[in-house]
């Protein structure tokens, strides 16, 4: 117990004192002292610093703790499901399917020469991203019932991913310029355009989504089991099925309407936890993956600000970290099996 | 036993894959279970036993014919319902890492706990109270990956025991144990139905070992029906041997073996002053081809296993000579060098 105490006590002091780093580092330094005033709109402090504070730092900080909280607890809950240690909402296509749904959303109103109020242009594009991940996800669930190795799954995931990219890549070619632009800039990946109203929808979205996540750990933890002993130790499988994949879908969905596809954290931050913490226990997984999942996407955001003028895009971030973390967890793998 | 209702019913079962008639593997099936039943489930592979404990567990339809516990029919339970009337071990090899024997036997509260998954002082009890019937309390701490095999098993029927059902079915439970595994599962199979008064049904492939600690078997035939009764009934009926009928091995009925068809027979005669010398002596002989006799003849070689303070010897008389060996292999070289 003391263990979890400790590991837990280093993952909320981390996202701390990374949500303050995010405050404070970046072009301009605002330091920790005027954070004060700035909260309570004190005239002491340079009216630029509140401009910065408000409507750049504070927005991307907490958009890039819930985006990568989100993300970790949607690629745990898929691995949980899917039994399989390599799913993740970009290896199993639901990313490409959010892409497809952005790309339609973005580039049809743009074909039908449709002008929409911001506002609801916005709840457009997570309406989208959400059918675009759930329709990827509906069919890898229909799939897993045809086909009984998970493997081919995975497999299935990143085909549908193609094809999607060839949809994507066709209504590209037929749209405006300044469409594409905004599609290309959203397919980089920011935690930084979720701004103003935005920024509150996308909170209480996840934040709903990572409520009811708590909700689903006693099944979680039942399912590491399989899905047969699931059945007989009175799980309504069917029903649940659909909770999972809807949830899943709508915390990276949303993630990916808002921020773009971000990689690896929601694939990676679950392993991660699993050899730190040595359990499989969802009561600790599930918190503990929105905590790390949060720092990683925080510490991204952080890197690619961290070359002063040249922003880094945070998917190359990702991948530069990610990838690496992915080979090492495959390489010890393989040394375990062959031992 | 008929003052007591069934805890379980089947009526007119046909059981197998799919839903259609294609797919029928058993049909005709009626039984019943009692509660403090221990039933083994007898049958060559593919005989459909897998399937008739999938099918009394839910995970299969039955093709037609119905299966009612407490005089309802199963599929009218709701899944909590059903899962606190019956719990099962299952084949199913599962990767079962970085969890504790108690968070694994605590999964089998599932259908009792609230939402949260939260236990109770009871149900913590319950789970404490099934390690303890299994024996394995002190590995309460212990990693899944720890553990043996027949420690494995032991935890994934705790957990099934947690579940606190009046009916506990399993799939060969004693697969992949090495014997004293096996023996210690069935054992301890015995001592849930006599402690718990609960209902045991499992399948298994050693024959050996049920014949010894089991009372009551189904067996299902070669003709894919369903025999129930005492094994020994079963032996003296035939129904054992014609199940597990195979041209090149036949049945003996005094020890319940199946032994190799043997096609040539020689001759020995095999006598002695020590029973268990004599005994295994008799046992390799068989396996190597040799008739023993009782009477000597004049040309098949004899056999005496001479047992002395200094051990066993074997003194062997063939066409006129006589040697003595120190050990069976010796023994079998001998003979069949001529």
């Amino acid at each position: 117990m003391t263990r979890y105490k400790t590991i837990f006590t280093i993952l909320i002091f981390s996202v701390l004192l990374l949500f303050i780093i995010l405050l404070v580092v970046g072009p301009v330094t605002i330091p920790i002292d005027s954070f004060w005033d700035i909260l309570f709109d004190n005239n002491s402090v340079p009216k630029s610093w509140k401009a910065i504070f408000w409507e750049i730092r504070f927005p991307k900080t907490v958009t890039a703790f819930m985006a990568g909280a989100a993300l970790a607890v949607s690629g745990l809950i898929m691995q949980t499901y899917f039994g399989n240690p390599l799913a993740g909402p970009f290896i199993l296509g639901v990313h490409s399917g959010a892409s497809l749904g952005v790309a339609f959303w973005i580039m049809a109103t743009g074909v039908a020469g449709l002008i929409l109020p911001e506002i609801f242009h916005d709840m457009g594009l997570i309406l989208f991203a959400v059918l675009g991940s759930s329709l990827v996800l509906f069919l890898l669930l229909f799939l897993s019932r045809k086909i009984p190795g998970k493997l081919v799954l995975l497999v299935m995931g990143l085909v549908f991913g193609h094809m999607a990219g060839g949809i994507i890549n066709i209504l590209v070619s037929i749209s405006s310029a300044d469409k594409i632009r905004t599609f290309l800039l959203w397919n980089l990946g920011s935690f930084q355009r979720v701004t103003g109203n935005q920024l509150v929808i996308f909170t209480l979205v996840i934040l709903l989504g990572l409520i009811i996540s708590i909700f689903l750990i006693k099944h979680l933890n039942l399912l590491l089991l399989g899905e047969h002993y699931a059945r007989t130790s009175g799980m309504n499988v069917e029903r649940l099925k659909i909770f999972f994949i809807l949830l899943t879908a709508l915390l990276s969905g949303t993630v990916t309407a808002f921020c773009g596809p971000i990689a690896f954290v929601g694939i990676i931050t679950p392993h991660m936890l699993r050899r730190w913490i040595l359990s499989n226990n969802h009561s600790f997984l599930l918190p503990g993956c929105m905590l790390l999942g949060g720092c990683m996407a925080m510490f991204a955001e952080f890197v690619s600000n961290f070359f002063g003028t040249v922003t880094i895009p945070i998917n190359a971030v990702m991948g530069l970290i990610g990838a690496p973390v992915i080979f090492l967890f495959l390489w010890k793998r393989k040394i375990v099996e062959e031992s | 036993m008929n003052m007591m209702r069934p805890i379980l019913t089947a009526k007119e079962l046909a059981i197998g894959y799919g839903k259609t008639e294609k797919g029928c593997i058993l049909r005709g099936l009626n039984f019943d279970i009692y509660p403090g039943d221990m039933i083994c489930l007898m049958g060559h592979n593919g005989c459909g036993k897998t399937t008739l404990l999938r099918t009394i567990s839910r995970l299969t339809s039955p093709i037609h014919g119905q299966i009612k516990i407490r005089d309802r029919n199963i599929f009218e339970y709701g899944s909590n319902e059903f899962a606190g009337l019956l719990s099962v071990v299952l084949t199913d090899k599962i990767d079962m890492i970085n969890m504790s024997v108690f968070e694994v036997v605590a999964l089998g509260r599932y259908p009792h706990t609230n939402m949260w998954g939260k236990l109770t002082r009871t149900d913590k009890k319950i789970i404490m109270d099934s390690l303890e019937i299994l024996g394995i309390v002190d590995l309460a701490g212990n990693q899944m990956e720890e553990l043996s095999d027949g420690q494995r098993q032991k935890v994934f029927v705790a957990r099934s025991l947690a579940q606190d059902t009046p009916i506990l079915l399993l799939d060969e439970p004693t697969t992949y144990l090495d014997l004293p595994g096996k023996l210690e599962i069935l054992r301890l199979l015995g001592k849930i139905v006599r402690e718990k008064k609960v209902a045991v049904l499992f399948s298994s492939h050693d024959w050996q070992l049920v014949l010894e600690m089991v009372g009551w078997i189904w067996l299902v035939g070669g003709d894919n029906k369903l025999r129930v009764g005492v094994p020994e009934d079963l032996i003296l009926s035939g129904d054992f041997e014609n199940c597990f009928r195979h041209d090149k091995f036949i049945f003996n009925r005094q020890t319940a073996l199946f032994q190799e068809r043997k096609e040539q027979m020689n001759h020995v005669c095999l006598c002695g002053n020590d029973e268990d010398g004599i005994i295994w002596t008799g046992h390799a002989l068989k396996k190597e081809n040799f008739m023993i006799d009782e009477m000597h003849k004049n040309d098949s070689p004899l056999i005496y296993v001479n047992s002395s303070k200094q051990g066993c010897v074997w003194i062997l008389k063939k066409n006129g000579a006589e040697k003595t060996l120190n050990s069976i292999e010796d023994l079998l070289v001998n003979l069949k060098t001529r």
